[in-house]
């Protein structure tokens, strides 16, 4: 079977074209869903087989028999969808509704984790640019919150693929076997297991209302038919599903807002087929897959009624709608809108379980699976009454007591598409026979037996007992504390320390930084204090300097005062000796004559001593400007004046270096 | 498999070389012809590169010796698959990028500075991949690393400088830690050729030093750990296209060098025993959680996608560390992917800079509908960059984890995750503004599609394309060719 995946991307086109494509591709949609209930024979169908070469696994598809009972569901219910955007929403929406259906269906038929893993990553994405195609800041704040959390999702289940890859070597879909937790928690992102179910409130009620009724089908029940296929039956997994079944009643009674309530309530239903998987067995998993097909109708059914209300009285907050208390002037919601009201109701009592709808049917099975599974029994029989009360709720203060004025009539599609899943709820209902080819283990549909439908009865008789007797609580309204949710208590915290580890660790990053400045720095400083010691050892040459001139000095004047007493003396000899006068005067000349080099003597000395001076002067001043252009700001370091002399002196040295180890290597 | 002569690699090296000098006398006379010359140069050099390739696809080495400068010192060129494969990304890069400079640098000053030293770069960057031993290799490595000086103080500006100034340290001491490596390696084996076996035959502490010497000088190239504080300042303060090659290309050398070093100076027996990857691996984690987390908090655009590259490098370093086949494919592979993505990111970038003038991330709203071509391409690369799977990204996340696997290391695949994770939490929140959000304080103004000029989408959608097309589609050239080069390599890499 050739799959329908390549959705076109029709955005731009013009608008009678577009509309004819798509319904042309509803039909098209349509068709296949029904000739895939018709459980005719599905061809397996692979592509991109070289992705094998490169350690991957093709694209591949088959048709296993949980798979053609969700792939109907996504395909019959996507069109009736589509069906009723069809006039009203945005041409890119509908263009990524359809990449998010075909996505969807993709996961369906995936006979390999590679293949999985790539459409659970198109669905995440497209769903994530679904809310975000709405635009204001707080869909773009929930899309971006929705996105990263799916992200989060889709590398978990790329670790477990990992684990499972690396333990069998193989790629082909089957109870994984290494890694089991992440696939757990993968899929638990997607199926809105307990802690994880965040996301359905931000994203369903976030997105225009043509769009969520798209969203409501998809994501959670690709997680359902995920956690069927792959997850292994386990007591917590049926545990996990009855206390979500539980846990979204509550928080749905507690919703003032028609969608919010609605996606509180996917979180339920959705526990229910997580239960019925959990047990497993025929019953459970025929249980859990049928109503995967008729949650996606009968919630598409509630959301369309939703989204009209909104369209048409312009806010679908029940207190709002019940503002106008018993204005006469005002007309009751029911009232201007007809069609949706009645679809509301409808979608209901099937949601409740009520006989002869389809959500009878599923729930009869899943009743029959987890007979006997302990206290995930009993909590499922609490969530059945709940969903009653619930819905009791949602009817009748939304279309009953509520009144608004009409301001915008809805389309005819949507009028369409609302008849359109009504008549399905109940053809499915009453004849349950119609999807008896594509159940996977061909349980037995005799579901219209006397205790079957009597339990029904009680729990929708239970539900509105107490309904009415919760009437005032519920129309008041409560207001759990903000402390109690989900977000401030985990996910608050979780981005804000992911948030606070980045800024330290880039706080960390700047200190390095700034370690290697205050290298630098204390290297400089080094520098400064060399060319001190550098000033000091010319001092102490320059004071040496001034010493051996003072010496010199001296010399010269000890010199001259030995000049001196060797002419007294000579006059003295004059004196003393008168006789030998010939001889004495040759003696005084020559006495004379030594005097005159010995000066000379000395003052070449003087000269010598100056010259020298004088060059410890220079290169004392010359290695101070070395070091002051060495020494110099950052900023002279540029292009401009790039110390060529210095760099070659350091190549040289290098040079010289190298040559020196080089030779002495052979010594 | 044999060995052949051939005066190609030389040629590869040389002719963007004299070409420089060419451009450089051209230039006085003509802008036009300076443009067109070097975009010529570098279409020929790729093109010459990729003449190598049915000598090189049959396994065929191309060696070509130049000449002795020291005895047993010499210049000399090795072309093996892996060089082919570098060579081929980057000179395929860098004529991209010189198509995308012509615009870009229109009203810039200086450009009859910029395109020379754009093609004398491009020269050495042949010169660091074709060396055929190390004293070439490092020859070239310093003379590219110096001469991209003048790419990053392009602007002349103060932090420039500064950006400019801390470089010009880091890679002086990078290249004397290297030259020590060097100089050691050829104290011990008497030569530093790369076409021989591996030239340390046991762990010694001599060994450690140049292990870590070479670490020292290649790692500062490709932004480890405790040397990666050049980085995000000289790669955002560089023009666009340079900051693209920085980024995309030359941190990559670094890359080359140290698998060069790891499998033929000390071949991989000799690491698996002596457990130096180790120290590899911690710095390769400790780089990647740090680039990721740190990227989350910047503001500056191009500052964030610096920090980012700091985190991709570390995923190439620690394919290195785990040192399976697995893993070295994916090492491999994932410097094609990161090359595409990056340049793909940083050219955006710099269209929107040019623009609109805009680098702060909180000024991006609504740029996506205002140059919707432009940021269309920077969604692929940012997506790639996340690991989501049609695109090359995944691919070589995958593998590398996979490798990780098989290394029985799952921590690695964890820290690979969390890692990926962060990517999202920095390029989600710039995407969604950018197509969905508005800018602030226009909400009600209508936009108008501003987009930069062709020459310049051109490159950016070639480079965003080849993100998808060396994804999930048959023929993935780069993939095979990483594959065959992580085969050589533990082959032994001769």
């Amino acid at each position: 079977m050739g799959c329908f995946v390549i959705a076109p991307f029709l955005p731009k086109v013009s608008e009678k074209l577009r509309r004819n494509v798509l319904v042309l591709m509803l039909c098209f949609m349509v068709l296949l869903a029904f000739y895939n209930l018709s459980g005719a024979e599905l061809r397996d169908f692979t592509v991109l087989k070289s992705l094998a070469e490169i350690g991957l696994a093709p694209l591949s598809f088959t048709a296993h028999p949980y798979a053609r009972m969700a792939v109907f569901g996504f395909l019959f219910v996507g069109a009736i969808a589509l069906l009723y955007g069809l006039q009203v929403a945005d041409p890119r929406e509908q263009a990524v509704s359809l990449v998010a259906v075909a996505s969807a269906v993709g996961i369906g038929f995936s006979a390999n984790f590679v293949s999985l893993f790539f459409f659970w990553e198109v669905l995440t994405f497209s769903v994530a640019i679904l809310i975000l195609l709405k635009q204001t800041p707080h869909a773009i704040n929930m899309g971006y919150r929705f996105m990263i959390f799916h992200v989060a999702g889709g590398l978990l289940l790329f670790l477990g693929i990992l684990q499972h890859y690396a333990a069998t070597g193989s790629f082909v879909v089957e109870k994984p076997a290494a890694g089991l937790i992440f696939f757990a928690l993968a899929i638990g992102f997607k199926a809105a297991f307990l802690p994880l179910h965040v996301w359905v409130a931000w994203g369903y009620p976030t997105a225009s209302f043509p769009t969520s009724v798209v969203l409501a089908g998809l994501t959670t029940k690709i997680g359902v038919y995920a956690v069927a296929r792959i997850l292994p039956p386990h007591p917590a997994i049926a545990l996990m599903g009855a206390s979500m079944a539980v846990f979204g009643i509550c928080c749905a009674l507690l919703q003032k807002d028609m969608r919010r309530l609605l996606s509180y309530h996917i979180i339920s239903q959705v526990g229910y087929m997580v239960a019925g998987a959990g047990v497993a067995g025929y019953y459970g998993i025929d249980g859990s897959m049928l109503h995967v097909v008729n949650h996606m109708l009968y919630k598409a059914l509630l959301f369309m009624s939703a989204g009209s209300v909104l369209l048409a009285a312009g806010t679908e907050n029940l207190h709002d709608l019940g503002h106008h208390g018993e204005d006469r002037h005002v007309p009751p919601v029911w009232r201007g809108l007809p069609i949706a009201a009645l679809g509301a109701l409808i979608g209901a009592l099937a949601i409740s379980g009520v006989p002869p709808f389809n959500g009878y049917v599923s729930k009869y099975l899943l009743k029959k699976a987890m007979y006997g599974a302990g206290p995930a029994e009993k909590m499922l029989m609490f969530a059945s009454v709940g969903t009653v009360v619930s819905f009791c709720k949602f009817c009748y203060f939304g279309f009953i007591k509520g009144r608004a004025h009409i301001k915008r009539d809805i389309t005819f599609t949507m009028k369409a598409a609302i008849i359109l899943a009504s008549a399905s709820c109940i053809v499915l209902g009453v004849y349950p026979y119609l999807v008896k080819n594509i159940l996977p283990y061909h349980s037995k549909l005799t579901v219209y037996n006397p205790a079957g439908i009597i339990t029904a009865l009680q729990f929708l008789g239970m539900g509105l007992v107490a309904f009415f007797a919760l009437n005032k609580v519920l129309e008041r309204g409560i207001k759990p504390p903000a402390w109690m949710s989900m977000e401030y208590l985990f996910y608050g915290p979780i981005y804000r320390t992911v948030f606070r580890c980045c800024r330290i660790v880039s706080k960390l990053d700047r200190d390095l930084d700034h370690i290697y400045e205050m290298s630098g720095k204390s290297g400089s400083i080094l520098v400064s204090f060399t060319q001190r010691f550098d000033g000091a050892l010319n001092d102490a040459y320059e004071k040496s300097g001034g010493m051996a001139r003072r010496l010199a000095e001296r010399a010269e004047q000890f010199d001259s005062a030995l000049d001196d007493a060797y002419g007294k003396s000579g006059e003295l000899a004059k004196k003393l000796a008168g006789k030998a006068a010939e001889f004495d005067d040759a003696l005084d000349n020559a006495y004379e004559k030594s005097g005159d080099v010995a000066k000379k003597l000395a003052g070449k000395a003087a000269e010598l001593d100056g010259a020298l001076d004088g060059m410890y002067e220079k290169s004392g001043s010359h290695s101070r400007s070395l070091w002051d252009r060495l020494r110099g700001r950052p900023t002279d370091w540029n292009i401009k004046n790039l110390n060529f002399d210095s760099f070659l002196m350091a190549l040289m040295l290098g040079l010289f270096l190298f040559i020196l180890i080089y030779y002495t290597r052979n010594i | 498999m044999e060995v052949k002569t051939s005066f190609l690699p030389v040629w590869v090296v040389m002719f963007p070389m004299l070409m420089t000098f060419v451009i450089y006398y051209v230039e006085q006379h003509s802008e036009k012809m300076r443009n067109a010359l070097s975009v010529a140069t570098a279409v020929v050099t790729f093109l010459s590169v990729v003449a190598l390739y049915p000598e090189i696809v049959a396994g065929n080495i191309i060696e070509y010796r130049m000449f002795q400068l020291l005895p047993n010192l010499e210049i000399s060129f090795r072309v093996d698959i892996l060089s082919f494969s570098l060579a081929v990304l980057s000179s395929f890069v860098w004529m991209l990028v010189a198509v995308y400079s012509v615009d870009y640098m229109c009203k810039e000053h200086g450009c009859n500075r910029y395109y020379p030293v754009l093609i004398i770069t491009l020269a050495s960057c042949m010169g660091i991949f074709m060396a055929g031993d190390l004293f070439t290799l490092f020859v070239f490595f310093e003379a590219m690393s110096l001469i991209s000086y003048v790419l990053v103080v392009h602007e002349e500006t103060v932090d420039a400088l500064k950006a400019g100034y801390k470089y010009l340290i880091m890679t002086i001491i990078g290249g004397l830690a290297l030259f020590f490596g060097i100089i050691i390696t050829f104290e011990v084996a008497g030569t530093v050729s790369l076409s021989g076996p591996t030239l340390f035959g046991e762990p010694t502490a001599l060994g450690f030093f140049a292990f870590i010497s070479f670490l020292i000088g290649f790692g500062m190239k490709a932004g480890m750990f405790p040397l990666h504080v050049w980085l995000p300042d000289a790669h955002p303060v560089a023009p666009s296209p340079a900051s693209a090659l920085l980024s995309g290309i030359m941190l990559k050398t670094g890359a080359y060098g140290l698998l060069r070093v790891i499998f033929h100076v000390f071949g991989i027996e000799l690491m698996r025993e002596s457990g130096w990857t180790l120290i590899l691996a911690v710095i390769a984690v400790i780089t990647i959680l740090l680039g990721s987390a740190v990227a989350i908090t910047q503001e500056d655009l191009k500052r964030r996608l610096a920090y980012s590259s700091i985190g991709q490098m570390g995923y190439i370093l620690l394919g290195m560390a785990i040192l399976t086949e697995r893993a070295l494919i994916g090492n491999i592979f994932h410097i094609f992917s990161h090359a595409f993505m990056k340049s793909t990111l940083f050219l955006a970038a710099g269209a929107i800079i040019l623009k609109t003038g805009k680098r702060n991330i909180k000024d991006l709203g609504g740029i996506g509908r205002q140059m919707p071509f432009t940021m269309f391409a920077f969604t692929l690369a940012a997506l790639a960059m996340i690991g989501i799977p049609p695109f090359n990204g995944f691919l070589s996340k995958w593998t590398l984890a996979l490798g990780a696997m098989d290394a029985g290391v799952p921590f690695y695949v964890i820290i690979l995750l969390v890692s990926s994770l962060l990517n999202g939490l920095y390029y989600l929140p710039i995407i969604i503004a950018a197509f969905f959000g508005a800018e602030h304080g226009h909400e009600h103004e209508p936009i108008k599609v501003n987009e930069a000029p062709y020459k310049m989408l051109i490159p950016i959608a070639i480079l965003a394309v080849s993100c998808l097309l060396f994804g999930l589609l048959p023929t993935n050239l780069p993939f095979d060719l990483s594959r065959v080069a992580a085969d050589f390599l533990l082959r032994g890499g001769f």
